[in-house]
């Protein structure tokens, strides 16, 4: 399927080695016709440094949901030069012809994975003084980057890209604060190194900590209080000049948080939990992107009026059994747990409706479960399928803070793709390419939709 | 405080006619009408008529009660204690109410509208409580009584040397070292309140030391767990020296050896009718504890520190008449105005009479019966439980996972000591799949 020339400079034959170029270049050197070759281009074709790529003869499904038949695409240096019906195929450019039959989507990305990053200590240490146990041990860590941390070979990584991933934000795990998010190309065993925007904000929950201070939600929202108090008190007298106002990093990487620069990227699920975050927005005045939100249906007006964006979770239980029963308790309690599951199911169909905006986040679901989960999404929670490619491209990338630059087959975005063999994510339909920042990867297995039933973790 | 997210406390009108109306202030009234208007009480007397719209009730051969207050609770929580330091004054109950606690209805069905939801008592200053109205159905926010004076919990004896002398290897490992850390505490609010008034830029606001500063100021109601005579007396001399008024002692079930110092200390005391026995230092115990702190004139109000027991606090009320002679009457207060006046909400509710919130509920029979049963019940005009016409199933969030069996499993029930829950799980050092939930 690939067809064009390969030219590159001398200085550029590396990057170009994948193109067989090398091979080309060391098979014809003795004849000289290579030297004349290398030579003339390393004249002419100084701005066109790197070949270009293209798919021709593809559907291109734009973010928006808007779709445009026999099409091709062009990227250049990891960004898109052209899209459309009548795209002129740069001489240089190494080509996939799509048959017309493959689809082109936007990468998806994940709004907050922990993928590659270290679990937490199954048996946490008992600290000398529970009561003030330092930040570390009390899980206040916002300061932390998660850079250091990932594992080069995750195999999430490859699992991921093979499921249409081509950018995540990732962050440590950990309790209340557990560190900043960083947001990575996804490119198999590369992404540790593969930084896309570092230190977008901290990830925040109310979990507490083992055996120290904060243990509960309850103190964990007193140390939110008391952490916002410091920042703001440290920032002042810093500000003042004060020889001796002292530092303190944990405090000091909360300050775009206390000037809402920047979010706090807040896990929160049922509706008491949400309640318990708006509350401390409301208190200590800092904006939030809200993650997960299982049941943010339940304050979708709540939400849309506070304009605050969900980064939401598909991690999705299983259909409740509706096993017959003469006991009345149990019967009624059967129907309410049916709806309760389609009310979860029905999550962001509820969300959009109110108004909220909506990207999507893995959160510790693992890659292989969420095309299964997709099309859940689609058979029963009310979202069709641009929707959803909404919500897995541009949606995401616009409430991280990159919406101008990725999450779109658009020229001048981050060529980040998905190509499919059917319109995804419909049954049957399969990946068998992603682009991540300009890498084509073909995908020699990747899971093909349409499999009964959500895929999730067993509570 | 729940700004965001806050829902106006519902209220609701209705006529309650010829029933048995125990005022509680002004004697039973037979044969009475009391007429509600937008949750307050507007009129008490006869051949009273329902204005347009207002349901009329037929309390014919019915007892009209006030909504019975529990002073001890740990009911609607979603965590009690926060183990992990001797002194956590800066956590409050509020910030943890669960409003789907099938406990509410159950406690409504007997007959209980308002709750005080506490901190446990592992820790010698635990966190501050949350006086709830039980609107069941509405949001956390809609629980909490609007106004309700500020209380805090604190605790002596076995629980708190417990966990951190025995546990944590700090102290108090004694009943000595509670006291120290109680005046540890309070002088180091002091400390604060000068250097911050001094230098408010430079001394950030302090979440724990603010709340230790408010009780020195008598704007928190202190309630301290606490069973033996003399922890209960140390606790009276520390708070005489820092000018500490308006406090209650929870379980005091040595308080009858103390009561004359306790009336004339006016504290008061909260405690179970007959419960004891399940740890050292609650062996000295009698039944006429309430019937002995009621004769010196102390306000004692009878509790139930657990789920289970607030579903008919009625009989734990009777209990005091069977043991001691207590008046009806009194028995009644000691459920109702009593417990009230320890949470400071007693000019607003805790009696029938003309101006106060319409917490009350329709008995069967006479509330002191066993065989009474409150058959409605209302909260601020509002009915929450109804006998006759509610659903099978009144619970308000059904997980989409789980069986039914063990959703009833985890419903709470009456527990050997509610106050140390959580305890066990603070100090597992396991964790849990915290980062997803």
């Amino acid at each position: 399927m690939v067809k064009g020339l390969f030219f590159c400079r001398l200085e550029s034959v590396t990057t170009c080695f994948n193109f067989n170029v090398l091979k080309f270049i060391m098979k014809h050197l003795k004849t000289g016709t290579a030297m004349l070759v290398l030579f003339g281009l390393s004249t002419t074709v100084q701005a066109q440094a790197v070949p270009a790529q293209a798919f021709t003869r593809v559907t291109v499904h734009l973010a928006d949901g808007s779709s445009i038949p026999n099409a091709s695409i062009v990227w250049r240096n990891g960004v898109i030069e052209a899209v459309g019906a009548r795209v002129t195929i740069p001489f240089d450019a190494r080509v996939t012809d799509g048959g017309d039959s493959l689809h082109v989507y936007p990468g998806f990305i994940d709004g907050l994975a922990t993928w590659g990053t270290p679990e937490i200590p199954r048996q946490m240490d008992r600290p000398e003084r529970p009561a003030e146990p330092g930040y570390e041990r009390a899980g206040i860590q916002p300061e932390r980057a998660v850079q250091p941390l990932l594992k080069a070979d995750a195999a999430e990584f490859n699992l991921a890209r093979n499921n249409g991933f081509t950018l995540a934000a990732i962050a440590p795990q950990g309790f209340m604060l557990p560190g900043q998010i960083s947001i990575f190309h996804v490119k198999g065993t590369e992404t540790s190194t593969s930084l896309f925007r570092s230190n977008i904000g901290p990830k925040a929950s109310l979990a507490g900590t083992r055996g120290a201070y904060p243990g509960t939600p309850m103190a964990v929202m007193s140390r939110y209080r008391q952490l916002m108090h410091d920042a703001r008190t440290l920032q002042t007298v810093q500000a003042t000049g004060a020889a001796n106002a002292g530092r303190d990093a944990v405090l000091e990487s909360l300050y775009p948080v206390a000037s809402k620069t920047t979010p706090l990227y807040f896990i929160a699920d049922d509706k008491e939990s949400i309640n318990r975050v708006l509350s401390l927005v409301d208190e200590l005045g800092f904006n939030i992107v809200l993650v997960s939100g299982k049941q943010a249906h339940t304050l979708s007006t709540e939400l849309a009026r506070r304009k605050i964006p969900v980064l939401v979770s598909i991690d999705m239980p299983a259909k409740p059994d509706t096993a017959s029963t003469d006991n009345q308790e149990r019967l009624a309690w059967n129907t309410r747990q049916q709806a309760a599951w389609t009310a979860q199911v029905r999550n962001i169909r509820t969300l959009l409706d109110a108004g909220v905006r909506v990207g999507f986040s893995s959160n510790g679901l693992k890659p292989a479960d969420i095309r299964k989960n997709l099309d859940v999404l689609i058979s029963d929670g009310g979202l069709t399928e641009a929707e959803v490619i909404k919500l897995l491209s541009s949606e995401t990338a616009s409430i991280l803070g990159i919406g101008t630059v990725a999450g779109d087959v658009r020229t001048g975005r981050l060529a980040d793709l998905v190509v499919t063999t059917k319109a995804f994510p419909s049954k049957g339909s399969r990946i068998v390419y992603t682009v991540t920042a300009g890498t084509q990867t073909e995908i020699k297995s990747s899971p093909a939709g349409g499999s009964a039933g959500p895929r999730g973790r067993m509570p | 405080m729940m700004v965001g997210t806050a829902v106006a406390q519902p209220k609701g009108s209705v006529l309650v006619k010829n029933a048995t109306v125990i005022t509680i202030a002004n004697g039973t009234l037979d044969n009475t009408d009391v007429l509600v208007q937008n949750g307050l009480i507007t009129r008490i007397g006869q051949n009273l008529n329902a204005p347009r719209g207002v349901e009329t009730i037929d309390g014919t051969g019915k007892y009209l009660l006030p909504g019975i207050i529990d002073a001890h609770s740990h009911l609607a929580l979603t965590s009690i204690n926060e183990a992990s330091s001797p002194v956590t004054a800066e956590v409050r109950m509020r910030d943890v109410v669960d409003p789907n606690d099938i406990g509410l209805y159950r406690a409504l069905a007997g007959g209980v509208t308002i709750s005080h939801a506490m901190h446990g008592s592992a820790n010698v200053i635990g966190g501050q409580g949350a006086t709830l109205k039980h609107h069941y159905g509405e949001e956390a926010s809609g629980l909490l009584m609007r106004d309700a004076p500020r209380t805090i919990k604190f605790a002596l004896g076995e629980n708190p040397t417990r966990v951190h002398g025995q546990g944590n290897g700090v102290h108090p490992r004694t009943r000595m070292g509670v006291e120290q850390v109680i005046r540890e505490h309070f002088d180091a609010a002091k400390d604060y309140k000068h250097r911050r008034a001094a230098t408010p830029t430079r001394v950030a606001k302090n979440e724990r030391l603010e709340v230790m500063a408010d009780i020195l100021d008598g704007k928190i109601l202190v309630h301290c767990h606490s069973y033996r005579s003399d922890e209960i007396l140390m606790l009276m001399r520390v708070f005489n020296e820092y000018g500490i008024k308006n406090y209650t002692f929870q379980h005091a079930n040595e308080a009858f050896k103390v009561a004359p110092e306790l009336a004339k200390n006016g504290a008061h005391t909260s405690i179970f009718a007959d419960w004891w026995a399940y740890k050292f230092e609650v062996y000295y115990s009698t039944s006429y504890n309430a019937a002995i702190l009621n004769h010196y004139g102390v306000v004692n109000s009878i509790n139930s520190d657990s789920d289970e027991l607030i579903r008919h606090l009625n009989h734990e009320a009777a209990k005091t008449v069977k043991y001691g002679g207590v008046s009806e009457l009194d028995a009644l207060k000691m459920i109702t105005i009593n417990p009230a006046i320890q949470l400071g909400i007693d000019k607003r509710v805790g009696s029938i009479e003309v101006g106060k919130e319409a917490d009350f509920a329709l008995w069967s029979k006479h509330p002191l019966s066993i065989y009474a049963i409150a058959e409605r019940t209302w909260v601020d005009g509002v009915t929450r439980f109804n006998l006759a016409t509610d659903a099978t199933d009144m619970r308000l969030n059904v997980s989409p996972v789980g069986t039914f069996e063990a959703s009833i499993m985890s419903e709470s029930g009456r527990h050997t000591d509610a106050c140390m829950n959580d305890v066990l799980d603070f100090f597992t050092l396991e964790t849990m799949d915290h980062n997803h939930e």
